[in-house]
């Protein structure tokens, strides 16, 4: 699979060859933007990609996060049950603050972890990371399609900085 | 205010519970030094009860009442009341204490860990923390109780209704093949009262002098408003 | 929204350079700071350890006073862990924009004052090395820990909040650790690179970044509320000291949260601002601006208050009236009077004034005194009703030996160096999410005047931008 990067030193180029390379039928979701602030998609003409599912996780762990709360609170009470002060083994307004407690661990771990696998996901390797861009700079990633060459895209990229192959 | 101290807990034969005759207490505080005795209690020392590092599991609470020359003492000993609902025991986190079947309020040294919540929740302030390792000078380690653990610190201890007296009497029962008789097991305390004022015995023995003398007229509990259900009755002093 | 100094708003590259400056120049004054800082946090170790070794004869607990300055310095310190939260979470839902400069060091302080109080349940403890047998784990020993207590919920509460803005700290965090990763080298870049999570900029690891931080605020949120009323419960849920088994402790120890918390994060901000020569970016606005919402807090609180107060003077029951008399009028008045002229007639009086507020001394020494009287104000909380429980026979009196000053101390310098610390290794100020702002500042002509403003994008995501 070929890539492109391609690096430009503001949006108005950047967006200016994103319409370019759309002319030239790439399609959108072949194109990346690496930036240093988050631009909005609609802003340089690509379209919002698909929702992840990233809440959805959150709240399916948080709901294991309240059974794991209520086996942590009532079933170990069971297990080994010392009568204390005249409540109940299995008391139900303690369980329930700590399966709040849990639920939220849960969903805020689950929250976190999966971003850093997503940021992860082995879409970047052999991209190296250009200091330029932190710096202010954009870049494109292309993911050209096997039967198209780099030349076609080549006018398309005229305003950039910098264009070369990555894997 | 009455409580339904018939009530005994489901499991275990006995309740133990004692019964306080106000009527009878002069303030010699025999029961508190035969305490101390029994339960290897550690000696602070002067400077150390001034600041309040003492451990007196039973204690005889002076209050002055009238003027002078009417100045009359009252006494008024509190030990733990072992209350059914004991208020130090859910907020225990490593249950270091518990109701035990047989009604008492069971403190396990070995899983203490200090946070001293359970003191702050006594509505008696019967509990003490043991605030250094306990020290007996050469001559009275000697007298040390080798029935009762010594408590190091960081831990928190309280009355135990002479816990190692119970299990005694108990097994010595069992060894004998016959069940307890009452009057067999008596804590320190009212070992060595020298009129009698605490009675201990098992309440869910209905011939027993405890549970006799805790249907008197005069008894209450203290800070009985609260809902700890103690078992430990006292009965009001009437003579003047 | 409105922007000062917009027309002189730096370009990237002087924001970046700024920024990083603290980061890449060190003074002798660092080493010398944050080494005395050192040295009082090991007298605090030293004094935990003596404490701990001797017995706790050496502090000045006793019977009924059992807890004091440590637990009144763990309910302080997580209090001041609610400033981050609320500055981070709540403005990044609300999308103002103003917090932009602000929000990365005000998750720091949740972090780290959140570490410091997190020692305090087992400093308190008198077996301290067996606090593990509060975690609940399947043990040799055949028990589990009861969670019936409050404090088993102390721990669940906690555990949570530290790390979940730990989490919510270091997720935005990652975008200028790539910055920063991008003009280091050697061995601080492999460090700062293993950091990164291979974070390239790229729009889907945007949305997804903007994802989670939306999850992550709305679900910090309930957490630092619940950790505070959790803390309170160790005290509502008590029935035998008088004044502490009320209802109203839950909301109160919060708003009392959110307030010193606050004010916390204005002294902090203050002194960032003048250590790194940060006044571009951190501006009288922000004060301004904080300062409003801190007399919102500061009123909600006193309200509280009185509240609580109103409810047991009242009464008249004879258990809490003797506390309640002795804390404002008996051994405790000059405490609890120093609470009131710091907490509720001095800020609402000061605050009212935009001059006022936008001083940046003024807020400080302000700031400052909420934090002393909002310590007093824990302490008043324990001790009158430790000290006057049930039977006047054992009433006692308390005041703290050397050893719990120590601690008191350590616990300051050790949030204090840390933060220090964090300065040298970590932009103090969220990069990316100032530069973000230039995208979308603009003027706006109305009339004769040229305004500053900022459009905001309106995306379809959820979360989104902001």
């Amino acid at each position: 699979m070929a890539r492109l990067f391609a690096l430009f030193p503001d949006l108005d180029r950047t967006v200016e060859a994103i319409d370019a390379l759309k002319a030239q039928r790439l399609e959108a979701t072949r194109i990346d933007v690496l930036s240093s602030v988050p631009i909005p998609p609609e802003a340089m003409g690509l379209p919002v990609t698909e929702t992840f599912n990233q809440p959805r996780a959150a709240t399916g762990m948080g709901v294991v996060g309240s059974a794991f709360g209520f086996l942590l609170a009532g079933v170990t009470a069971l297990m080994y049950p010392l009568p204390t002060g005249g409540k109940p083994i299995v008391a139900m307004p303690t369980i329930g603050v700590v399966m709040y407690e849990t639920t939220m661990l849960f969903a805020i771990w689950t929250t976190f972890f999966y971003a850093l696998w997503l940021f992860k996901s082995g879409r970047y390797r052999g991209v190296p990371e250009d200091g330029r861009i932190q710096g202010g700079a954009i870049g494109l990633l292309l993911d050209l399609p096997p039967d198209r060459s780099r030349a076609e895209f080549e006018g398309a990229l005229s305003g950039a900085l910098e264009v070369r192959p990555c894997d | 205010m009455d409580s339904n101290i018939a009530s005994a807990p489901e499991t275990g034969t006995h309740r133990w519970g004692m019964v306080v005759d106000l009527d009878k207490c002069t303030g010699c505080e025999a029961c508190v030094v035969a305490c101390h005795a029994e339960n290897n209690i550690p000696i602070a020392g002067e400077d150390e009860v001034a600041r309040g590092h003492l451990a007196n599991w039973i204690r005889i609470e002076r209050y002055w009442d009238g003027e002078y020359p009417d100045v009359k003492a009252r006494f008024l000993p509190v030990l733990c009341q072992h209350c059914t609902h004991a208020p130090c025991e859910p907020v225990c986190p490593v249950y270091a204490t518990y109701h035990n079947p047989e009604g008492l309020n069971a403190q396990i040294y070995n899983r203490c860990v200090g946070t001293r919540y359970c003191a702050n929740n006594c509505p008696y302030d019967v509990r003490f923390f043991n605030w250094r390792d306990p020290h007996w000078p050469e001559p009275m380690r000697a007298m040390l109780n080798p029935d009762v653990t010594v408590r190091s610190r960081g831990v928190m201890e309280k009355c135990t209704f002479c816990i190692q007296r119970i299990n005694a009497g108990k097994e010595q029962a069992a060894f004998e093949g016959r069940p307890l008789k009452d009057g067999e097991i008596t804590p320190a305390c009212a070992q060595s009262c020298p009129p009698d004022v605490l009675v201990f015995g098992d309440l869910n023995d209905p011939d027993s002098r405890v549970s006799q003398m805790a249907g008197d007229e005069r008894r209450f509990q203290l800070l009985g408003e609260l809902g700890t259900d103690p078992v430990v009755i006292y009965l009001k002093r009437l003579r003047e | 929204m409105a922007l000062e100094n917009q027309r002189g708003l730096p370009s990237d590259e002087q924001i970046i350079h700024d920024i990083l400056a603290p980061m890449q120049r060190t003074t002798w004054r660092f080493w010398v700071f944050s080494g005395s800082l050192a040295l009082i946090v090991a007298f605090g170790v030293f004094c935990f350890l003596f404490m701990q070794i001797k017995g706790f004869w050496v502090t000045g607990l006793s019977r009924p006073n059992m807890w004091a300055l440590l637990i009144a310095s763990f309910v302080f310190w997580i209090g001041l862990s609610h400033s981050g939260t609320l500055i981070s979470a709540i403005l990044r839902l609300t999308k103002a924009e103003w917090r932009r400069p602000v929000v990365r060091a005000a998750e720091a302080m949740t972090l780290f004052t959140i570490m410091v109080a997190g020692t305090f349940p087992i400093m308190h403890l008198g077996r301290a090395w067996l606090f593990y047998w509060l975690l609940p784990y399947p043990s040799e020993r055949m028990i589990w820990p009861n969670f019936r207590s409050p404090l088993m919920w102390d721990f669940m509460a906690i555990t949570t909040y530290l790390t979940g803005s730990t989490m919510y700290f270091y997720l935005p965090l990652i975008p200028d650790l790539a910055t920063v990763r991008d003009r280091t080298s050697g061995w601080r870049k492999s460090v700062y690179t293993a950091l990164t999570f291979g974070w390239r900029g790229s729009r889907e690891q945007w949305e997804r970044l903007e994802r989670a931080l939306a999850i992550l605020a709305v679900t910090i949120l309930p957490v630092a509320v619940s950790v505070h009323t959790i803390v309170s419960w160790d005290f509502a849920m008590a029935i035998a000291p008088p004044l502490w088994h009320t209802t109203v402790f839950g909301p109160y120890f919060v708003a009392g949260a959110i307030y010193s918390g606050l004010a916390l994060v204005i002294t902090v901000m203050a002194a960032l601002r003048w250590v790194y020569g940060l006044d571009t970016y951190i501006r009288p606005e922000h004060f301004d601006k904080m300062g409003k919402i801190l007399l919102t807090i500061a009123l909600i609180w006193f309200y509280l208050w009185w509240a609580d107060f109103l409810t047991n003077w009242y009464g008249r029951l004879p258990d809490e009236r003797i506390a309640l008399m002795q804390y404002l009028f008996g051994r405790f008045w000059p405490m609890s009077w120093g609470m009131l002229l710091f907490n509720a007639i001095l800020p609402p009086i000061c605050l009212s004034f935009t001059k006022f507020r936008r001083s940046i001394p003024a807020m400080i020494v302000l700031t400052f005194l909420i934090n002393v009287g909002m310590y007093l104000e824990r302490v008043l909380i324990l001790v009158p009703s430790l000290t006057y429980k049930h039977f006047p026979y054992v009433w006692g009196g308390y005041w703290p030996s050397w050893v719990e000053w120590g601690i008191f101390f350590g616990a300051f310098a050790g949030f204090t160096f840390l933060y220090t610390v964090f300065s040298k290794l970590i932009p103090v100020v969220s990069i990316w999410e100032v530069r973000e702002e230039r995208l979308y500042v603009t003027e706006k002509r109305v009339g004769k005047v040229a305004f500053p403003a900022v459009a905001l994008p309106m995306t379809g995501q959820e979360g989104g931008h902001g």
